[in-house]
Order: structure tokens, then sequence, then C-alpha cells
């Protein structure tokens, strides 16, 4: 039997700076769960999950060491935190679990989750994505899925100067190369992959 | 000259302390920090900056700021170089290299200058006569001749070496202007709270506080403006851009500027380009300044009396020592007293109104200034520069008066660009003689100066209380401030004067574009009755300054010639931007590599450790061809196919679009997306499916794997990905939200090799643990979801290269490992990693249709796949895929084609004829649309379409290139090349 180990996304040496006001890494270990329920069914998918689900679209919810963000109507990502190696059980799981309320898809894979964090956070991001960023529009809990120079993100305020940007696996080196151009001039640094 | 010749001793906002070396034209000057280039320049005494852009005259400094319409000159060199910036814009900084334009060979010595002298040729719309006849001179001679005569600064060729930056920004108010008006508004709307911009395109504050001699509550108002300046530093709400020039509005509240930033800190970039999306706009742009035509009045040392006070009091510099003021109305008084008091021996004061007591005037008097009344400049006197100016009175005695700058105020003109962006038209105002901005337009609200409203006072109070205005409206508590006491100040008066009558000599009304007084009347006499029609045949306004000091005095004297009012004329629709905005800014970072985002597959990486050519397809990044040692693509990809063909190869197929359906209606949802039918699908099996547009057309095809009975996944072209995700999406929500169907893309999740050729199953199967792969429980066209080393895997028996072969889908990050061990196991059978440049020879050769074929002008009976479409089941494309035209037995449809010469080359996109045909539309037969050299074959192939392609099997036919002059016979074949059977694919 063969063995398919699994690798993070950006393989790139982290990076320094003097007097940074930003740092960005990838987040690895995050299973993320796209879960669209059937029609009539959004009750049902929260009595089995166990847990209230975030209505409006563009808003995120802390559960235990996890977030639930609203993408559309009746659809969800769940996001979690789980050991290297065990990606994807919790959609096995909840597939089975929600079976005839709900289609549960596996994106951990489809996403890199980079976190970018430090006082010029707002202005690095603000410079890609045409949403008000100000704490008074967008503070700690706001979710937005939205575009950073044509490549979608969804973005989530997780802290009054931290984002984390889900973008797609494809676009993961262009996506960082923009935060890192971005960020030039409040001395930007890419840290060490981590959980 | 000293470096100060020019300079007052006392005053200015100069650092006298820090001196900035510069060099013009090669020679070295030395300025002072604070100072422009304009004002160094000046300082030095140089008079002479540039040659006009179609007379080569002389041209010296008209303006202080935005509006300057002579002094364009090129900045840095090389690469960097940046032709026609405003000397009057530029900052001085140590080491600053500026050239002067649009002279030959020197800017002393110009020899163009003879076109002066030709210059009844060069009249109103001279270019359109000029290219009447004879046509083959016109690119040949004229265009030559006029493009190296005319011009303003050149270009460099090379890669701008600068960077520029983008980024968006909201507030509630913004506030364009940051002077008094611009300054209160700011003020008063940040201290109640309102997210405030304040964007000013100035390097400080304060507008035309900075260049007038006022106080405001009874201290001077540069006092006044660094208390507010401190304030609205302090106020976190508020953000002061300074350098900034707010370009253009938009519609619902969005306006574009352009930062200029500071050259000297390596991280920051040179500019930045704002995207501002505001509740509302406050709009203090203030007013410039306008000339008056007359004879001479462009000679180096005619300025706009407005600039000399902004030289004064900024930088302690006066471009004259015996100026004589020629104006309109009652500003001009003001600057001759600035300059009075400054110690300058101000000649005269030649006005054309009539005689005013005012404070000023008695002022004037007192000091022993002349004033003129009821009477005029007609002409400005001078070689090199202004030396003197034939006065005129009201019974026409002519009188010369010696001077050495002649200070020139015809009135101002409100700075309503912005506020005429969206289309609305400014509105003539006979008393103030000038366009005042159309009515308020949504929130954008024109204050003080830019509403014509002049006095400081005025300023001052709109400020305040617009601000109060918006921030109400936008839900804050925002109080009206007690307004600052400002001295008094004689009231605007203007006595409109336009052009002076009798000029003989050129009087310029556009100094940048060269349009004179009697070109505009010229125009009228041939017939031009619009203003936009004038404005094109003449040129006025068109040049970079876009008519800012010319445009109002242009349309008065048309006015004039063609005896209407002025109001009834009009103006030109004003457009973004303002000022010039260079590319780079507009482009930001998206220049270079980052042209566009590019998109990697999961297996980019190693297949860049295998040595992979990789090209760009849509945003796609995807390997070519895998070359040995020596191999070119040619080489590498016929190796490639053979392996295929013969062994077998591995390929990238991860950017496949991919899309999973659920639900209990996901068949029936499918059934009528697709033409073919889904209803007999069962589970563990995968279909070719063929999506129709709503016209018949061919939107996209792919494979419907389906896993269980109300589970799917279908793939699509990578092409279309997005495209047939939309398309799902629209009908889903929209025209089907009945139907009991989730779904969503999964082509990120999902990596994906293709494992192709004779020997794909047993090497497949020694890395997969589930399912089992033999014919008997894994057919053609048999699907699964297995697991490769504990890893949950998809699995399908489906061919694009028509050898035996399978797609096999991971999780994204497992895919490396999993094309690690695909080419351990299929060592010892040859196993060969390809590209997509074989992956399209095999295509070709197997008549499968792609990108090429699918361009969305063919039907399913083009293509050849009629038979597939079920045409009692409703589905998107049926309504309309019946119509004459689309079931046209003479359609072009899908053929294969083989040079009769095999030697001979084909070429995609060649036009099909009957042989030795001429190529007339008459003639048209179709198109070749894939090209390939089949290495099965050893000869090239193509598929095309051709109409009545059926019946012209084994007939010849021409493939014609007229581009190329190129023209090859072709024999028509069935579009299969390959195994046309199948046996290979089944077998």
């Amino acid at each position: 039997m063969v063995e398919l180990r699994e690798r993070p996304v950006i393989l790139r040496p982290a990076t320094t700076a003097e007097g940074s006001r930003c740092r960005v890494a990838e987040r690895l270990g995050l299973c993320l769960t796209q879960v669209i329920a059937r029609p009539g069914q959004e009750r049902e998918l929260a009595r089995i999950l166990g847990q209230k689900l975030p209505e409006r679209p563009g808003t995120a919810m802390t559960i235990g060491d996890g977030t639930v963000m609203a993408l559309r109507p009746r659809d969800w990502l769940l996001v979690r935190h789980d050991p290297v190696g065990r990606r994807g059980g919790l959609a096995v799981d909840l597939r089975r679990r929600l079976d005839g309320v709900a289609l549960v898809i596996d994106q951990s894979h489809g996403r890199v989750v980079l976190r970018l964090e430090g006082a010029a956070s707002r202005s690095v991001l603000q410079k890609g994505i045409d949403i008000d960023l100000h704490p008074d529009q967008f503070g700690p809990g706001a979710a937005a899925q939205t575009g950073i120079a044509g490549m979608a993100v969804l973005v989530h305020a997780v802290a009054d100067e931290a984002f984390d940007l889900y973008g797609n696996r494809s676009f993961a080196e262009s996506l960082l190369d923009w935060l890192l151009e971005a960020g030039r001039e409040w001395g930007i640094v890419l840290e060490a992959s981590g959980t | 000259m000293s470096p100060d010749a020019f300079r007052l001793r006392t005053g200015g906002r100069i650092d006298r302390t820090s001196r900035l070396a510069f060099t013009f034209d090669g020679r070295r000057y030395k300025g002072l920090a604070g100072d422009t280039l304009a004002s160094a320049l000046l300082a030095n005494g140089v008079k002479l900056f540039g040659r006009s852009f179609k007379h080569h005259r002389r041209r010296g400094i008209m303006g202080f700021g935005v509006e300057e319409p002579n002094a364009l000159v090129t900045i840095g060199n090389g690469a960097a170089a940046e032709p026609n910036t405003r000397a009057t814009m530029v900052e001085l900084a140590e080491g600053l290299e500026a050239t002067s334009q649009n002279r030959w060979p020197t800017l002393s010595l110009d020899l163009q200058a003879v076109n002066g002298l030709a210059g009844r040729f060069l009249g109103a719309g001279f270019y359109y006569k000029t290219f009447k006849w004879p046509p083959a001179a016109w690119t040949g001679l004229y265009e030559k001749v006029i493009r190296h005569a005319a011009g303003l600064g050149r270009a460099s060729h090379a890669a701008d070496p600068d960077r520029y930056d983008k980024s968006f920004a909201f507030c509630d108010v913004l506030v364009v202007g940051g002077g008094p008006a611009g300054l209160m508004a700011a003020l008063v709307a940040g201290r109640a709270g309102a997210r405030v911009t304040l964007a000013d395109e100035m390097p400080a504050l304060g507008g035309r506080l900075r260049h007038e001699d006022r106080r405001i509550d009874g201290r001077g108002a540069m006092l006044w403006l660094g208390e507010i300046e401190r304030e609205l530093a302090a106020l976190a709400n508020v953000t002061l851009l300074r350098r900034t020039t707010v370009f253009g509005a938009y519609d619902h509240g969005t306006f574009g500027a352009v930062e200029q930033l500071a050259s000297d800190d390596g991280r920051l970039p040179r500019q930045r380009f704002w995207q501002i999306s505001a509740g509302a706009a406050v709009l203090a742009t203030g007013a410039i300044e306008r000339s008056i035509a007359f004879a001479g009045n462009d000679l180096p040392g005619v300025m706009l009396a407005s600039a000399a006070q902004g030289y004064l009091f900024e930088h302690a510099v006066v471009a004259g020592w015996r100026p004589v003021v020629f104006t309109t109305n009652s500003s001009g008084y003001a600057t001759a007293l600035d300059l009075v008091r400054a110690g300058i021996a101000v000649q005269a004061v030649i006005d054309n109104g009539p005689v005013v007591d005012s404070a000023t005037a008695r002022a004037l008097h007192e000091a022993g200034v002349p004033l003129f009344r009821h009477a005029v400049v007609e002409r400005a006197v001078g070689g090199r520069a202004v030396t003197g100016v034939v006065m005129r009175d009201e019974l026409g005695g002519r009188r010369e008066l010696e001077c050495d700058q002649l200070l020139v105020s015809g009135g101002w003109n409100p700075t309503l660009h912005l506020a005429a962006h969206r289309g609305g038209r400014p509105r003539w105002d006979d008393q103030l003689a000038t366009f005042l901005p159309p009515p308020a337009d949504g929130e954008l609200l024109p204050v003080g100066a830019a509403a014509g409203r002049f006095a400081l006072e005025d300023c001052l109070a709109d400020g305040a209380m617009a601000a109060v205005d918006l921030c109400r409206r936008l839900g804050h508590a925002a109080r009206t401030p007690t307004l600052p006491g400002t001295d008094e100040a004689e009231p605007y008066r203007i006595t409109p004067l336009f052009a002076v009558e009798g000029a003989g000599a050129k009087a310029f009304v556009d100094l940048q574009n060269d349009v004179t007084a009697a070109d505009l009347r010229q125009a009228a006499a041939e017939g031009y009755r619009s203003i936009e029609h004038a404005k094109r045949y003449t040129t006025l306004g068109m040049a970079t300054d876009q008519g800012k000091t010319a445009n109002v005095t242009g349309l008065a004297i048309l006015a004039e010639a063609l005896a209407r009012p002025v109001a009834e004329v009009g103006t030109t629709g004003f457009r973004p931007p303002y000022t010039p905005v260079a590319i780079g800014a507009l482009a930001h970072h998206h220049r270079g590599p980052h042209f566009a985002p590019v998109r990697r597959t999961p297996l980019h990486a190693a297949q860049v450790v295998l040595g992979a050519v990789f090209f760009e397809t849509g945003l796609w990044l995807r390997a070519r061809y895998v070359p040995r040692p020596g191999e070119d693509m040619a080489a590498a990809s016929r190796r490639e196919v053979q392996a295929v063909r013969a062994g077998v190869g591995v390929v990238d197929v991860s950017p496949l679009g991919k899309i999973e359906l659920a639900g209990s209606d996901a068949r029936a949802f499918l059934e009528r997306l697709y033409c073919n039918g889904m209803a007999t699908l069962r589970p563990g099996r995968a279909r070719y499916g063929l999506m129709l547009r709503e016209d018949g057309m061919v939107l996209d095809d792919g494979t419907i794997w389906c896993f269980g009975s109300g589970h799917f996944m279908v793939t699509t072209t990578t092409a279309n990905a997005a495209a047939v995700l939309s398309h799902m999406e629209l009908h889903h929500q929209h025209f089907w939200p009945e139907l009991d169907v989730q779904f969503a893309s999964v082509s990120e999740q999902w990596a994906g090799l293709a494992v192709a050729g004779p020997r794909s199953r047993e090497v497949l199967q020694r890395v997969v643990d589930e399912p089992a792969l033999d014919d008997a429980s894994f057919p053609f066209m048999a699907v699964a979801e297995g697991r490769i080393g504990g890893v949950v895997c998809r699995i399908a028996r489906i061919s694009f290269s028509g050898e035996r072969a399978f797609e096999v889908f991971v999780p994204a990050g497992h895919a490396e490992a999993l094309l690690d061990c695909l080419l351990e196991a299929g060592a010892t059978d040859g196993i060969t990693l390809y590209g997509l440049e074989a992956m399209g020879t095999m295509r070709i050769e197997k008549g499968h249709v792609a990108g090429a074929e699918l361009d969305g002008r063919t039907t399913p009976r083009d293509l050849g796949l009629e038979r597939m479409q079920i045409r009692k089941k409703p589905h998107i494309g049926a309504a309309l895929r019946d119509r004459p035209g689309l079931t046209d037995p003479a359609r072009p449809m899908l053929v294969g084609l083989v040079p009769v010469d095999r030697s001979e080359r084909l070429r995609a996109g060649a036009l099909l004829v009957p042989e030795g045909a001429e190529v007339v539309q008459a003639n048209d037969l179709g198109r070749v649309t894939s090209i390939a050299w089949s290495p099965g074959l050893g000869h090239p192939i193509a598929l095309g379409f051709l109409a009545h392609g059926t019946e012209r099997l084994g007939q010849r036919v021409d493939a014609v290139f007229p581009l190329y002059r190129e023209r090859v016979t072709v024999e028509v074949r069935q579009s299969c090349f390959v195994d046309p059977e199948g046996e290979r694919l089944r077998g």
C-alpha cells in the first residue's frame, strides 16, 4: 500500500524586515467543510450539528475552537482545527450524519488560509478589497466573500488587527505575492506556516 | 545670474538655509527647499521654459499650479523620464534633472520657430485640411512632418522603474480642496464625528489663503491655518491626503484620486491611486484665474496676476521688478497692492472697467501707482520677453509703457470640473461673467469659490454650512460653528473682457494648443455652430491642461463671433481626469508578472522539478511538454504521444471544472441542463454530456459522474468552469428554485491526473487500494469513490486520448504524492509525464472537440453530435436549436483534413475554399480550427468545419491563409483519424 503524504500550499522561506507592522502566515491543519442544507432543513441541520448557525451571509460565529461562516442562504462553511492527516475526516463524518439533510463537501484542500496580522493589516487589505474594512463596519466576527486583484477571497476579521483570508488554492502564490507587494511599505514579513 | 536674482530678502515659506542643486537643459542652478521647479527657475531669472505646440513660440511661466499651460518639462532621464510635467507642480529636490520640450535643436535656438511665419497655414482645422489631398502624401510626408514639428515631450520606451499602488477608501464626507472652504467643511464634519477625507493637490493645505495677505479672527491667516491643521490632524476620524488630486467624480459617490508620495523612501510607491467611496462630497476646489486674448499675450513675462501673488507669498520670488497689471476685475488691484507692499515698483494698473472708489485703489494711488481706467493692453511688446505694453484708452489713444512683466487678470472661473463629470451642464452667470457648477448633483456640494462665492467670509461660511447639512443628512449631529471673522476686503466686481479688439498679431486663447482668438473666429466663419464641433476643429481646450485658463475665454469669443449669448453656446462636456494621470497609477501593481493573477495546479511545483515547460492558458499556468535534454517541443510531445499510445502516460488535468451536486431533484436538474439523456445514468457510471445555451449553441461539454441516485459530480472544460457554475446558479436560483438540488464547485478541492495508455490499468492498480480496475468490475465509463493509501479518491474510466485511460482525483494536498507514486509504480512500464501539447495532439487524432471547436458558434449538428440530443425531453437550447439557420444543411460541419502534400504545414484559422478558387465571400466553405502533427500517421492533420462536409469526404479543398499568402490543398477525411471503432478505448 502506498502512502500519500500531504504538503502545505505555501513553500517559501520566512522573511524578516525591520520595523515590520504586518505579518502573514499560512494556517495549517484546518478542516473546511461546506454544508448546503436542503430547503426547509435548516433547523434540522442546526439540531444535528448541535449549534446555532449564523443566518445573514457575511457573518461568522465562533464555536469552540472553530468558526462557522454563512456563505449564501442555506450555505455554510465550517472551519475546525484538525490534526494534519485527518483532514476531510469531519466531512466523512458529517456526510453520514447529515444524509438527506444537507450536501456536505470537504473543501480543506481547495483553499489556502492566510492569517494577516499587525497594525497595518487593515490598510494592506484595503488596497485590494472594495468593501469598507473600518472597524465600525467590519469589526471582529465580520466575514465577507469578496475579491482581491481578480482573485476570489473570503475575508474573516478574527480580531481588531487580524484577518483570515480564504483563497482558492490555485491562486495561493498570486495572493501571497499580492499581499507581500501591498504590505511592502509597512515592512510585511512572511512567517513560517503554523497551526 | 545669481540664484536669488529674483528673490526677495525676506518672506516666503522656503528654507533659506537649505540649498538644492538641480539642472534645467543641462545647466546647473540652485534653489531652496520649499521651491517648485518653476519658482526656483524664476528666482534664477529664467524666463524661457518651453516652445509652443504648433508655432514653436517662446513661452514662459503663466500660472502657479495645475493650470499652467506653458511650462511642460521632462523630469528625469532614461527609463524614469516623465514627460509633460508642469514645472509649477514639481517640488524641487536635490539633483533634480529637468529638460525643456518641443524644441530642436535647443530651447533658445529653435529652427522650427519658422512655423510661426507660416502660421496662416496652421490655422483652425489645418490638420483636416492638410489630409484632404493627395492621399499618398498622408503617411509618407505630412504625418512625419507634423509629428516632428508639433508635439509634447517624448515618452521613454523603456519600462517605467517606478512602483504604483492602489487603495480603496471609504468616508462619510469627502472634502476636495484644502482652502478656507474645504478646511471649514472638514473641521465641522470632523468635529461631528463623521469619517472625513480631505484631499488637496498641493503639498501644503490652505489654498488661496497662502497667496493673499488676509486676517482671520484678528490674526494672520497662516496662524489660523496652523491651528485648524493641528486640530484636523488630531481627529482620528479625519484623513488628510496632501499632494492628492481628485481627478474624477463617478456614479454612486465614487471618486478617483492620485496621491504623489515621497520619492526618497524606497518602500513607498511613487504614486497611489485612490478609489474613494464617499457618502457625500464637498467640492471646495476654488477657482482659476483666466487670461485675456490680446496680441503678444504669450510672450515670456506675461503671467496670471494670481500666480505672481503665489510666487511672492510662497517663495518670495518675483518674476519682474517693474510689472504692469492688466485687469478686468477687483482681484488685479489686490495683486498690485501686495506687490507694492513687497517693495516692487508696479508701473501701472490698467483696468478696462469704470472708475471705482475702493480702499485698494486709494492705497495704490497713495503709493504712486498710475491707474488707467477704461483702458486695455492692446499688445505686449518684446523679443525674448516682455519689455513693454501698448495701452489703448477709451478714445483710441495709444501709449507705450515700459515694464519687465505683465500680470493679467481676466477674471475668475470656478473649478467646477468634478461637479460636471456626471453630465450636469454648468450655468452661465452674467454678474460674474463665468460658468457656475450645475445645480447640486446628489450628495455633491460645490462651496466657496468653486460655487462662484469668491469672498473669504463666504468660503468659510459655505464650507461650514455644507458640512452641517451633509452631516445631518448622514445622521451625524453637527453643530453650526461660530464662523471666524475676517478682515474687510473689496467685493469682487468684473467688467467682462475676453479679447481685445483690433489685435494684429496672434492673440492666444489656448496657449498649450496654440489656439488664437482668430482661429475661433475663423471656425465660426466656416460654419461651426456647436461648441463641441468648434472645440474639435480648433483643438481649443484639448491639450493636457484641458483649457483650464482658456476654455471660458474661448467660448466667449466664439459666442461673440456667432452673435449668440455665451449661456446659449454653453460649455463642452467635462470628463475625467481633471489633470493628467499616469497610466502606471491606473495599472498600479498590475504589470509584468502581476499583470493578472496566475493559477497554478497542485502539481505545479512537482512538474517544475520534473522539467516541464509551462505556458499560459487563460489564467492557468500549465505544463505544455516535458522535454528530455536536447528535445524541442515537437520532439518532446511526439515522444510523449508515442509513449501513451504504446505504453502509459500521465497528465495533470487538475484545472478541469468540477461541480458536486446532490438532492432529490439533482438528476432532473441535470436532465434540463444537458441536451443528452441523464435519466438512465446509473450509480457507478459516467456519461459524456453536452450543454447548450438558450440559443441552441454548444456551451460546454464534460462528464457526469453518478455516485448515487441523488449524488453527482460533473466536470466542465477548464475554460468554462466558472461560466458553467454561473449558468447552473442562474437556472436554479432564478428559473427553477423549486428543484431540490444543492451544488458547489469542488474544482480546487480535487487534483486530477489522467493515466492513459494500454498499460494504464496495470500501473494504476498498483497504487489504488480500491476499487478493482479490471475490465469486468470497472469497464469503460465506470466511476467509483475509492481509496489510495488511505486517502479518499474518485476514479473514472474515461478517455480523452482514445486509449484505455482513467481519470483519478485526490484531495489537492495529496496530488504530489500521488504523482510520485504513479511515476514510481510505472517506472518499469516506461510511464511518461506528458503535457498539454501531447494531450491536444491525441484529441485531434481522435477528433474530439475542444475549445477551438466549442467557440460559441457551433451546434451539436456542426460537431457531428446531433444524435446525442434527445429530441423529446425539454432542455436548455431545445426551443431554439431547430431554427432554419441552425439546421441549414450547408452549415459547415466537423471534418478531418490532411494536406495532399504531406510535407506542407497547416495553420489553425485558415479559410476553406474550393480548390484553386479565389478567396472571396462567395467561395467560403468553412475554416480550420485545430492542427497537429500526428506521430501515429506521420503527417499533419487538422480539424475544421466544412460546408457539406460529409458529402465532400475524399474530395479536395484549399486551406488558405491570406495574411501569410498561404494556400495548402487538403483532403477531406472523417474527423477521427485513429481507432475510429474505439477498440483501444474499450480493450
